[in-house]
Parts: structure tokens; C-alpha cells; sequence
């Protein structure tokens, strides 16, 4: 049942313990880091300061806007020659941010995937096939490792390419699929196009993640496909996947609470909110020596589920991510920030500087659509007209990493910019 | 010897084009011919008017994306095969024809053309002597 049962099963009291014990570790070794340094001197502080796990709110919030500002190595704690892998994540207009591992750090990242796989039953006699995106993007990695770690064979299939996913879960005997939801529905449609029956294969469980998605949709996708599908939640600050996953039970995410001290805040106050209740999650890794972060602002919103789990674990449950603290589109897993979109629409002089990117699903599939302007009919031809077109769709593309789809309107017919524009439309279904 | 044509981009949506038209109306203006074309999203709607310039300013001014764009009206009498042989003067030069449009007027066929190059439909126009309308000669439908 459990991969690492003294850890897993730790009681609340355990667990506790082991944060302390851990968090005071990682303060001292924080001092290596350049970055929090510099922080403990200009508030202060002194690791010896902290001796509570509530005193941990003494330690000012790190921002997304503080990696970009140490880019790439001023937050590592370790030198750089300790250091075997980075992680990078496209950046907004400024710098990327950038995880650096050390050889342990990608050892216990491995752990804390295998576990989260091990929870959900799956064991060494498994073919595990990847459906994430390898290289920059941690869902690639993250899972090939950890479910090397517990021994299965595992199929780097990467994104993409649906027939050839199909023809490896058939051929391969795959059991056990990593894939974003609105991927797994749309391969579904593809076997049955390709007249499969999913149930026909071997294809038993599913984890599912990196983008939002609703329990109805959780239930048609293991309705349709004929498995179990565990919802998972990493990401990339945080090594990448194995932060947080469902147990058998499918009633909110255990984080791994020896890896990570968890928050709940309300992000316009900065104060905890009330036991249970929706806010941002703040998380300080306390397992980790290339890239320690104390009190990290996630932006995900989230709740601490109440009640004990019936699976044995006292790592705290998390309900699904229920958005944002900050304006980030999450689509097909791949993180977009509007100002990514309107850094590009700016350079097309033929536009105006109202946009509206639209996100909706069509076919299962999740889609995003960009409006913009036409500020001058520069031409009378509709060739010229589409060439605008493409060339936006193209350098999109090239920002974003997904293929948009750009539509020219009508100037006057968006929202303008003053005042409070509404830049995003979601009308996925979830 | 060519003549402006006002080519405006209109969204494939319900009430676009009367917006146009509400305006060209406003100004007091004929249309003498017009032509859009079922795109899916959007379309440029190609109007000949008398006095193109005004009609321009207001629907500029509106803020509608507008272009004043270099055409030529060629009249041609009204007989069977006139047209075929019109064309093929601009086959024989190598020009391309972009798109055409026609309308009827005092028993003459008058084409809208928008072509590959300017300059040597010129020549041919010189060449076989056709008859093109000038603004001057738009003013009178009004």
C-alpha cells in the first residue's frame, strides 16, 4: 500500500516533528543561497529566530518575481558544480525562472513520484507510457524518472502524435498513462475513429494533470477510456510533478508534507485564511539543497480538505486548484501570461491595442483564440489579409509554444484598454 | 484613367454591412456598384462611389479600416464576346487579373478590375484604346 511507509503514515504529531526538524536544516543551508542571505539580513533575521513551525510566518513570501530577478543561478544555495540538471520555464516578458537540482534532489524527486504512482497501485509489472512534453517541461522528466525509480517500463512517448500514442498503448501493452485531460479525451476519439474500444487495451489508470479540469470530466474520461483516473499536481518551481497527488480514495491530493511546509493565505491580505477556506497556497520546500524557497506565493488557489483520509495518510489533502491569484492561462498544461500575447500583437502596427484571447473547448479539445483589431485596412487584398493572419499565428506560437487561433475583427468591437479591460474569456467546460 | 475604389473590412456579422451603408447614406452618396464576397470570419467590401475620398473620410472617421484603392472601370459596348476579348489584351500582357466586378449603365458594360500592375494595364489600355470611366465621370450618379 504504501512505497515509503514510515513517511507516508507519519501521524500528524510525526509529521510535524520531521517539518521542524527539516525546516531548521534548510534555514541554515538557506545561508549559502545569495538571495535569502541578503533577505535574512535586510529583515533581520536569523535562522535561529524560528522555532516554531508558526514562526515561519516571521519570513517574508519569495515571488515568481524573485526568481526572475536572481535569473538564472543568484537563488541557488549550493555551488553551481554541485548542481547536475536545470529546469527552465518560459518566461513572461522578463527573465525565465530556472530550478537547479543536485544529483539528491533529483533522487528524492524521483521518490516522491514513485510514491505518488505506488499510491495509486501501480508496481513494477506496469508499462507506464509519458504523454508530457519531455526537455524544458517537468511533466516529461519528472514522471520517466520516477516511474523508472519504481521499476516499470516506461514509454517516453512525449506529446503529441495521437496515432502513434494509440499504437504504442496496443502494442506495448501500456497499463498505466500520464496525460493531460483534455489529451486523454482526445484520445479516446481518435480509437474510436480508429474503431479500438479502450476498454480492448490494457490501459487501466490514468493520471491526469497540469491543466484544470472538473470531476465531471474526470468521470467521462474514465467512463469512456474504461480506467482509473488520479488527478496530480506539480509544478515547476517545486521540482515539477509528485507535489501533490490523489490516493486511491479520489477525494483531494495528499501533499507531501515531508518535502513541503503548506500554506493557505488569502492573497490580498497576506493573513492565513480560516481552517478549510479557499485562498493561495504558499509552499516551503524542506527537502531540497540546490534550490531552497521559503514561504513560495504559488498564485494556485486552493483549500486544505478537512477530515482524516481513510487511506491511512495524514498528509494534508488539497482540493482541486480552483484557479489563479494572478492573471496565468493554463491551457493543454502550458503556462500563458496575457501580457506574453499582447508583447507580440504589439509589434503588428496594422492592429490595435485591444485584444481578446478566448478559450474555449471544441471537440474535447481545449482551444485558444485570439482576437485583435484591425486598426488599418492597409490593404485590398485578401491574400495580404491572411499572410497577417498567419505571421501573427506564427510568432504566437513561437512566444506561447501552442498554436492559437487568430481572428481579425472589427475595430471598436472589444473592450477597450482604460479602465479594467477583460483580456481573458474562458468558456472551457470545466 | 483609373478611379477609387473604397474597400472596407467588415466582420461576417449580423448588422455590418448596414452600418456601412448607414454611413455612405448619411454622406449623401450613390452607390454605383458594390461587391463582397461568403469568407467565413471577415470580408473587404468594395464600393465605387461618386466623390470616394468623402466616403473614405467618414467611414474613417467612424472607425471603420478603410482603403482607397487604384481601379479601373473599363466600358465596353454591349455585345456578345466583348468582354472575353477585353480580357484576353490583359492575358496576352501577362497581367493578372486580382478581381472584377461589372455593372450595367446607358446600355454599356462597365468592369471593375484590380490588376497585377498598374502601370502596364495602362499600356494596354492606351494600346487597344478602352474606354475607362474617370471621377469626373462618376460624379454624374449623383
Amino acid at each position: 500500500m504504501y512505497l515509503h511507509a514510515d513517511l507516508e503514515t507519519l501521524s500528524r504529531n510525526g509529521i510535524e516533528k520531521l517539518q521542524m526538524e527539516r525546516l531548521r536544516k534548510t534555514l541554515n543551508h538557506c545561508l549559502n543561497s545569495p538571495f535569502y542571505c541578503k533577505r535574512f539580513e535586510e529583515n533581520n533575521l536569523k535562522p535561529g529566530d524560528i522555532k516554531t513551525l508558526d514562526d515561519l510566518k516571521k519570513i517574508p513570501f519569495t515571488t515568481k518575481t524573485d526568481l526572475r530577478d536572481n535569473y538564472p543561478f543568484g537563488m541557488s544555495a549550493v555551488p553551481l558544480e554541485q548542481t547536475v540538471r536545470l529546469h527552465s520555464s518560459s518566461g513572461t516578458t522578463g527573465n525565465p525562472t530556472v530550478v537547479l537540482h543536485t544529483q539528491r534532489d533529483l533522487d528524492q524527486w524521483a521518490e516522491a513520484v514513485a510514491r505518488c504512482l505506488y499510491m495509486v497501485g501501480l508496481r513494477k509489472s506496469d508499462v507506464f507510457q509519458n504523454s508530457s512534453g519531455y526537455g524544458m517541461f517537468t511533466g516529461g522528466l519528472g514522471f520517466q524518472y520516477g516511474a523508472e525509480r519504481l521499476g516499470m517500463l516506461t514509454v517516453p512517448a512525449a506529446a503529441g502524435n495521437t496515432l502513434r500514442q494509440i499504437k504504442f498503448i496496443t502494442d506495448f501493452g501500456t497499463t498505466a498513462l500520464h496525460a493531460i485531460p483534455s489529451y486523454a479525451s482526445r484520445l479516446y476519439e481518435v480509437m474510436i475513429q480508429q474503431g479500438i474500444d479502450p476498454r480492448d487495451t490494457r490501459l487501466r489508470t490514468l493520471l491526469i494533470g497540469a491543466e484544470p479540469h472538473s470531476e465531471a470530466q474526470r468521470k467521462r474520461i474514465e467512463e469512456t477510456l474504461g480506467v482509473k483516473a488520479y488527478n496530480s499536481f506539480g509544478m515547476s518551481e517545486m521540482c515539477g510533478p509528485g507535489v501533490a497527488f490523489e490516493c486511491p480514495e479520489q477525494n483531494g491530493m495528499h501533499i507531501w508534507e515531508d518535502y513541503y511546509i503548506v500554506e493557505i493565505i488569502n492573497p490580498d491580505t497576506l493573513e492565513p485564511v480560516a481552517e478549510g477556506e479557499m485562498g493561495e497556497m504558499v509552499l516551503t520546500t524542506i527537502n531540497r539543497e540546490a534550490m531552497p524557497l521559503l514561504r513560495y506565493r504559488t498564485r494556485d488557489l486552493t483549500r486544505i480538505l478537512p477530515g482524516k483520509c481513510p487511506c491511512g495518510r495524514n498528509h494534508v489533502l488539497l482540493d482541486r486548484m480552483k484557479g489563479r491569484s494572478d492573471d496565468m492561462i493554463i491551457l493543454k498544461g502550458v503556462n500563458i501570461f496575457p501580457i506574453q500575447v499582447e508583447t507580440i500583437l504589439m509589434k503588428f502596427k496594422e492592429l490595435s491595442s485591444n485584444y481578446l484571447i478566448v478559450l474555449h473547448t471544441v471537440n474535447n479539445n481545449d482551444e485558444m483564440s485570439v482576437e485583435v483589431e484591425l486598426e488599418e485596412l492597409f490593404t485590398d487584398d485578401y491574400a495580404k489579409l491572411q499572410w497577417l493572419t498567419r505571421e501573427i499565428t506564427r510568432q504566437l506560437k513561437d512566444e506561447l509554444l501552442v498554436t492559437p487561433k487568430v481572428k481579425l475583427v472589427k475595430k471598436g468591437s472589444l473592450p477597450k484598454s482604460e479602465g479594467k479591460a477583460v483580456r481573458v474569456n474562458d468558456l472551457r467546460n470545466h | 484613367m483609373t478611379i477609387h475604389q473604397i474597400s472596407i473590412f467588415i466582420e461576417n456579422k449580423l448588422g455590418s454591412l448596414n452600418e456601412i451603408l448607414d454611413i455612405i447614406k448619411s454622406e449623401k452618396l450613390q452607390i454605383i456598384a458594390s461587391t463582397i464576397s461568403d469568407t467565413v470570419e471577415y470580408g473587404i467590401y468594395r464600393v465605387i462611389t461618386p466623390e470616394p475620398r468623402k466616403a473614405y473620410l467618414a467611414l474613417k472617421s467612424r472607425g471603420l479600416a478603410v482603403n482607397l484603392t487604384e481601379v479601373f472601370a473599363v466600358s465596353l459596348a454591349n455585345t456578345v464576346g466583348t468582354a472575353a476579348e477585353t480580357i484576353s489584351y490583359f492575358t496576352l500582357a501577362g497581367i493578372n487579373i486580382e478581381y472584377m466586378y461589372s455593372f450595367y449603365q446607358d446600355h454599356r458594360g462597365i468592369l471593375i478590375l484590380r490588376t497585377s500592375d498598374t502601370a502596364k494595364t495602362l499600356e494596354v489600355i492606351a494600346e487597344y484604346r478602352l474606354n475607362c470611366l474617370t471621377e469626373e465621370e462618376l460624379l454624374q450618379f449623383n
